[in-house]
C-alpha cells in the first residue's frame, strides 16, 4: 500500500482520486476472492494464498489479487472472480488455482471443468454477468462487494468512494444533502421502512444543538447476514454515509453498534476508522470544510433485543439493553437525551449514491412506494443460498426460482418467511407477490431486515412457530409481564401441540395471547411476538390440526408425532440409508428390501434426507 | 394549560403531565401494580393501559409514561379491549406467582376464579415490577437492588444473590412492594429483609430500650446531620413524651 | 486459565493492573462497562467474582450495575468455561438444516449439553442465535474458527482437531 496522504482541501483529495485510480487501473490482472466469512468458513483464505503464491510464481508484477467482501453466492463458496470480465470460479479449491493463473488470468481462456454449470440448461457459464444468480441483480448497497480490497482505502476512492462526501462538504448545504435524502424515497432498511429523509428532518428541526447518528450493526435476525457482507465487503461505505448524514442533521459524533458475532466486520470497520482518520475523512474541518465528526464502534453483548432502537441506546449508554417506552421520538430525546438518528447499515451505505447519482436516479429504480434495491439473505431450503440484490418489485417467484434455483432437490415448495422473528410465513399462493414495503404487510409479514428462508414439504409449520417462540422466549429483556410471561406460555403451549400433547383449546388460547401481546406489550419484540404463530395458523392451520387431532406431523420433523417407513416398492436397496443411521435400526442386505426398527428409530430423517428415491416417507 | 378528553369529559392537563396524573387528579381510577406516585414510571405491569386517539390515529399505550404534549387528545381508560387485556395479564401472573394473596385478591375482584395457563413455582411471590429497586436506588439513594439476567430468568436483589449491598434495612423496598414479596422482622436485635438475606443490627432507644430503628440507618442520620448517634437514638415515642420522660437533658447532652 | 476443576474451589485472583489497563484503553468511561468486561472475559475465558469487583472499583461503577449487565448479556459467562468453546448456530437456516442433530451429536460424543462444560473442563458447548455464515447451515465454531455444512458424523472428527 502506498503511504498515507492527508486530505485537508477539496484539491488534496482530487489528487489522492487520481493517484489512485491510476494505481488502480495499472493493475492488469485482477482476481477477487471472496473474503467474506461464509467463504472463509469454506476455506478461501487457503485460495487467496494459493493466488498469492501463483502470480509470485508466474513473475506478474501489474496483478492483484483481493481477498474482498461478500460476493453473495455463498453456496458456490470459495467464490472467485478473474480478470477485467469477471470470469467466475465457484468452490474453487487451492490445487486448482496454479491453472486459473495460467489459463485464465495470464491466457485469458476459461477453464472449463472448474466453470459454473447451469442446472437447468446444463451449460457451462463463464462470467458472472451472465450467471442467472448475478445477472438479475442489481448491485447498489453491495456495489463495491467482490470489487475492491474492504482494508484499502485508496482502493475505496479509486472506483468513487468519499466522492459523494466531497460533493457534498463543497458543493452542498447540510439542507440540500438533507432534501436529496427525502426526494430519493429512501425507506429504513431495518425492517420498518421507515421514510429515512423524514427521521432525518425531525433531528435537524430540534433546538438542541448537539445531535448523533447511529448505525445499528446489530442484525440479530436468524438467517439474515445482509449488514454483515456490507460491514466486512464495505467499511468506507458505511463510514461515508454516517459522515453524510452527520453533516445533514448536524451531528459531530457517530456511532456503529455492531453484534459481537460478527468480528470479521467489527474488525474492518476499526480499519477503514483508523484509515479514515488518517487520511483526514475524520476529525476536524473535513476536506477544509468547518464540518468535524468522528466515529467509534460499540461492540454488542448478544442480545437480539439491543437491535430495538430503544435498547441500543440503553446498551451504548453502559446498561443493560433493555428497551423504555417511545413516547417521544429518538429524533427529539435519544442518545444521552440528545437528538439521534438511528438507521440500518444498509440504509446508511445506500446514502453516498443518492447524493451521487441524485435522487432521480434512486426513485427511478423500485417501485412507487418502495425505491431503490434491497438486499436478501436466501437461505433454507433454497439451491443457491447467498446474498441478492434486486430491485424492489420484483416477485417471490422470480427471486427464489430465477434468481436462487428454485427450492433444494427440486422439492415442493411450502413458503418463504420474511421478517425474521417479528416475520411470518408467505405461501405458495402468493409467489407472484411483489416484494416490497406494503404488499408483504398485507399478507401477514414484512420485509424485516431482509432474511428469506424457503421452507418446503419437509418443514414443520408448527415447529417454525414453536422456533421462533422459543427464540423469543430466549431474547426477550423479561421487563414487561405479557412479553416476559406470555411468550412462555405460548412456548409451552407450541412445545406441547409438536409433542403430542395439543388440544384445540390450547389454539384458542395461543390467538387469545397474541392479541394481548400485540396490544400490550413494552416494545415491539414483544407486540410482533406472535407474528411467526399467526401467520402459520393463517395458513397452514390444517398442520396444527393434524398434530392435535390425528398425532402426525406430515413433515417428518415432529419426533413424537413421526413415523418412517420404507416403501418396499420404491426401496431399491442401495444401502445407503444404513449408512447414515446413528442407531443402526435399518435392517436389509444390499440389493435386498429394507426396514426401518420403529421401535429404535430416533426419527433424525437422515435416512429420508439421504435416500434419492424418495422411499422412505412419514407413515 | 392544555385539554383532552377523559372517557368523554374534557379535562384540563398541563404539559408534560401524564395521563395517569391527570385521571388521578380527575378521579378516573386506572389500576396499576408497578406504579409509585413518588417514584419515576416502570411501564412494566401494562395493566394501565389506555387507547389514546390523536386525529385519526388510534393505539394503546401506558398511562404512567405516556406525557401529554397538546390539545385535543382522546383518552379512553376502559374499553372491551383493553379489559380483557387487564385480565389476561393478571392470568399471567397469577400464573407465575399461583398464592400470592395479593394477586388472588385482585384476581377475585376482576372475576377471575384461576388462570388458565401453566403454574410456575408455588413459591414465587414477585412479579418483577421493580417498585423496591427504583425506590433503593433513586429515592433512599443506596441503590443496593437490581435486576439481572433476562427473560423468564429475570430476578431482583443483590449481586450475586448476596443481600443489597449498602442495605440500612430501612425497608422502603417492603413497604412499596405490591405483592408483600419482602418481608420484614425483628428478632434478637437483628432486622432481617427476605427473600435478600439482609440482616441489620437493630439500635435501642436510649431511653426506652426499644428497638427501634437499625443501627446503620441511626449512624446514617448522625453523619449526614453532623451529629453523634445519641442524638438520633431515641424513639418517636419517647421524643414525643410518651412515658413522661424530660429528654432535654439526654438531647442536650448528645448534641455535638 | 482454568486448569483443571480443583481451581474452581477457591476464589480467582483477578490482576488488578490487567483491569486498570483495560479500564484505561477505554479512557475509564463508565459507559464502555460492556466493553471492559468483554476484553476481560477474553483474557480470563470468563468472569469470576473477582473480575466484577475488580472492575466496579477501578470504573468507578456501583456493583448491582456490573452485575446486571454481566448477567444480561449473554456474550459473557459468569460461570467458568472450558479451555475450548463450541458454539452451535440455532439461527432459522441452521435450526433447519440441522442444528439439533449437531446439538445430539455433540451430547453424545462430549455428554454435555448446551450451556454445559466437561469435567475435564476441555470443552464448553453454547448456543448462538445466529453466526452470520448461513449459508453453510449448519454451522458451529470452535475457539473462532468456523466449521459449516456439518453433519452429526462429522463431530467427532471436528473434535478429535482439538483432542489432541
Amino acid at each position: 500500500m502506498s503511504a498515507t496522504v492527508t486530505v485537508t482541501t477539496l484539491s488534496d483529495f482530487r489528487a489522492l482520486q487520481e493517484r489512485a485510480r491510476e494505481r488502480r487501473a495499472a493493475l492488469k490482472h485482477v482476481v477477487s476472492v471472496c473474503g467474506g466469512t461464509g467463504c472463509r468458513a469454506a476455506g478461501s483464505l487457503a485460495v487467496y494464498e494459493a493466488f498469492q503464491q501463483a502470480i509470485a510464481a508466474a513473475g506478474l508484477d501489474d496483478a492483484v489479487v483481493r481477498f474482498t467482501g461478500c460476493h453473495g453466492f455463498c453456496e458456490r463458496g470459495p467464490a472467485v472472480l478473474v480478470g477485467d470480465q469477471e470470469y467466475f470460479y465457484g468452490r474453487l479449491k487451492p490445487e486448482d488455482v496454479a491453472e486459473v493463473v495460467q489459463r485464465t488470468l495470464i491466457e485469458g481462456e476459461p477453464v472449463a471443468a472448474l466453470l459454473y454449470r447451469d442446472a437447468a440448461s446444463k451449460q457451462r457459464i463463464p462470467l458472472a454477468r451472465d450467471v442467472p444468480f448475478y445477472a438479475k441483480q442489481q448491485r447498489l448497497a453491495l456495489r463495491y462487494n467482490g470489487l475492491i480490497d474492504p482494508c484499502d482505502i485508496e482502493d475505496f476512492i479509486a472506483v468513487g468512494g468519499y466522492e459523494a462526501l466531497a460533493q457534498a462538504l463543497s458543493g452542498m448545504t447540510p439542507e440540500q444533502v438533507l432534501q436529496a435524502v427525502e426526494a430519493s424515497g429512501l425507506r429504513g432498511r431495518g425492517g420498518g421502512g421507515f421514510p429515512t429523509g423524514r427521521k432525518w428532518r425531525s433531528a435537524a428541526e430540534q433546538p438542541e444543538p448537539i445531535r448523533y447518528v447511529i448505525c445499528n450493526g446489530d442484525e440479530g435476525d436468524p438467517g439474515a447476514f445482509m449488514d454483515e457482507g456490507i460491514m466486512e465487503g464495505n467499511p468506507h461505505g458505511v463510514l461515508e454515509g454516517l459522515m453524510l448524514g452527520g453533516y445533514a442533521i448536524g451531528a459531530r459524533q457517530g456511532y456503529i453498534y455492531v453484534r459481537y458475532e460478527y468480528p470479521l466486520a467489527m474488525r474492518h470497520l476499526q480499519e477503514a476508522i483508523d484509515a479514515a482518520r488518517e487520511y483526514g475523512f475524520l476529525g476536524a474541518d473535513i476536506l477544509g470544510s468547518d464540518f468535524d465528526f468522528d466515529i467509534e464502534i460499540v461492540r454488542g453483548g448478544g442480545a437480539f433485543v439491543c437491535g430495538e432502537s430503544s435498547a441500543l441506546l440503553a446498551s451504548i449508554e453502559g446498561d443493560a439493553g433493555e428497551p423504555r417506552p417511545k413516547y417521544i421520538h429518538m429524533a427529539e430525546e435519544g442518545l444521552w437525551g440528545k437528538p439521534t438518528v438511528l438507521n440500518n447499515v444498509e440504509t446508511w451505505v445506500n446514502v453516498p449514491e443518492i447524493i451521487r447519482n441524485g435522487p432521480e436516479w434512486f426513485k427511478s429504480i423500485g417501485t412507487e412506494g418502495s425505491a431503490g434495491t434491497k438486499v436478501f439473505s436466501v437461505v433454507g431450503k433454497v439451491k443457491h443460498t447467498g446474498l441478492v440484490e434486486v430491485p424492489m418489485g420484483m416477485t417471490i417467484r422470480e427471486l427464489i426460482y430465477d434468481v436462487c434455483g428454485g427450492v433444494a432437490g427440486d422439492r415442493p415448495y411450502k413458503g418463504v418467511q420474511t421478517g425474521g422473528p417479528s416475520g411470518g410465513v408467505i405461501p405458495e399462493e402468493h409467489l407472484d407477490l411483489s416484494i416490497d414495503f406494503d404488499s408483504l404487510w398485507e399478507v401477514g409479514s414484512m420485509m424485516g431486515s431482509g432474511g428469506l428462508i424457503v421452507m418446503d414439504d419437509r418443514t414443520c409449520m408448527v415447529e417454525v412457530a414453536r422456533y421462533f417462540t422459543e427464540f423469543l422466549s430466549e431474547e426477550s429483556c423479561g421487563k414487561c409481564v405479557p412479553c416476559r410471561e406470555g411468550l412462555w406460555q405460548m412456548l409451552g403451549l407450541l412445545t406441547d401441540i409438536t409433542q403430542g400433547r395439543g388440544s384445540m383449546e390450547q389454539i384458542a388460547l395461543l390467538e387469545e395471547l397474541a392479541e394481548v401481546l400485540a396490544d400490550a406489550s413494552l416494545c415491539a419484540l414483544g407486540s410482533t411476538a406472535a407474528n411467526p404463530v399467526m401467520s402459520t395458523l393463517r395458513y397452514f392451520r390444517d398442520e396444527y390440526e393434524e398434530h392435535i387431532n390425528a398425532g402426525r406431523c406430515r413433515a417428518g420433523v415432529c419426533k413424537a408425532l413421526t413415523t418412517f417407513a420404507i416403501d418396499p416398492e420404491t426401496c431399491t436397496g442401495c444401502h445407503a440409508c444404513v449408512k447414515v443411521c446413528p442407531v443402526d435400526c435399518i435392517s436389509g442386505q444390499a440389493k435386498g428390501k429394507h426396514e426401518i426398527n420403529t421401535d429404535v428409530c430416533v426419527r433424525c430423517g437422515l435416512c429420508r434426507d439421504t435416500c434419492r428415491f424418495e422411499a422412505i416417507n412419514v407413515v | 394549560m392544555l385539554t383532552i378528553t377523559l372517557n368523554g369529559r374534557e379535562v384540563p392537563a398541563e404539559k408534560g403531565e401524564t395521563i395517569f396524573e391527570v385521571a388521578h387528579r380527575e378521579g378516573v381510577y386506572i389500576p396499576t401494580l408497578c406504579h409509585h406516585g413518588g417514584l419515576e414510571p416502570g411501564s412494566v405491569c401494562r395493566l394501565c393501559l389506555v387507547e389514546v386517539t390523536d386525529g385519526r390515529r388510534s393505539r394503546l399505550v401506558t398511562a404512567c409514561s405516556y406525557p401529554i404534549m397538546k390539545s385535543g387528545l382522546v383518552v379512553q381508560t376502559d374499553t372491551e379491549q383493553i379489559a380483557r387485556d387487564r385480565r389476561v395479564i393478571i392470568e399471567l401472573l397469577l400464573a407465575r406467582c399461583p398464592e400470592n394473596e395479593a394477586l388472588r385478591e385482585i384476581a377475585g375482584v376482576m372475576g377471575i376464579a384461576d388462570s388458565r395457563f401453566k403454574p410456575g413455582k408455588t413459591a414465587e411471590q414477585c412479579i418483577l415490577c421493580g417498585l423496591c429497586e427504583r425506590v433503593c436506588e433513586h429515592a433512599v439513594r443506596v441503590g443496593g437492588i437490581s435486576r439481572s439476567d433476562r427473560g423468564v430468568h429475570r430476578r431482583i436483589g443483590g449481586p450475586f444473590g448476596d443481600p443489597p449491598p449498602g442495605c440500612t434495612g430501612c425497608a422502603a423496598c417492603a413497604h412499596v412492594c405490591p405483592t408483600g414479596a419482602i418481608e420484614v422482622t425483628v428478632a434478637d436485635r437483628v432486622l432481617k429483609l427476605q427473600p435478600w438475606g439482609a440482616e441489620v443490627e437493630m439500635a435501642a432507644c436510649v431511653e426506652c430500650g426499644a428497638l427501634f430503628a437499625p443501627r446503620a440507618a441511626i449512624e446514617a442520620a448522625a453523619a449526614k446531620l453532623a451529629v453523634r448517634p445519641e442524638y438520633v437514638s431515641v424513639c418517636y415515642d419517647c421524643r414525643r413524651g410518651k412515658h413522661g420522660r424530660d429528654l432535654s437533658k439526654t438531647v442536650r447532652a448528645a448534641r455535638p | 486459565m482454568i486448569e483443571n476443576a480443583e481451581d474452581m474451589s477457591t476464589s480467582t485472583l483477578v490482576d488488578s493492573a490487567l483491569v486498570e489497563a483495560l479500564v484505561a484503553r477505554h479512557r475509564g468511561h463508565p459507559a464502555a462497562l460492556l466493553a471492559v468486561l468483554q476484553d476481560l472475559q477474553e483474557e480470563l475465558h470468563w468472569l469470576p467474582r473477582e473480575a466484577l469487583l475488580g472492575v466496579a472499583d477501578c470504573l468507578e461503577v456501583p456493583l448491582t450495575r456490573v452485575y446486571r449487565v454481566a448477567s444480561f448479556y449473554r456474550a459473557l459467562s459468569l460461570e467458568p468455561r472450558g479451555e475450548h468453546l463450541v458454539r452451535v448456530c440455532t439461527g432459522t437456516a441452521c435450526h433447519l438444516r440441522g442444528a439439533p442433530g449437531v446439538i445430539d451429536a455433540l451430547q453424545r460424543d462430549l455428554s454435555i449439553g448446551p450451556g454445559e462444560t466437561t469435567g475435564d473442563m476441555r470443552f464448553s458447548v453454547e448456543t448462538v442465535h445466529c453466526l452470520g455464515a448461513c449459508a453453510l447451515a449448519p454451522v458451529i465454531t470452535i475457539d473462532g474458527k468456523y466449521f459449516g455444512g456439518v453433519k452429526p458424523g462429522d463431530v467427532s472428527d471436528i473434535l478429535d482437531l482439538y483432542r489432541k
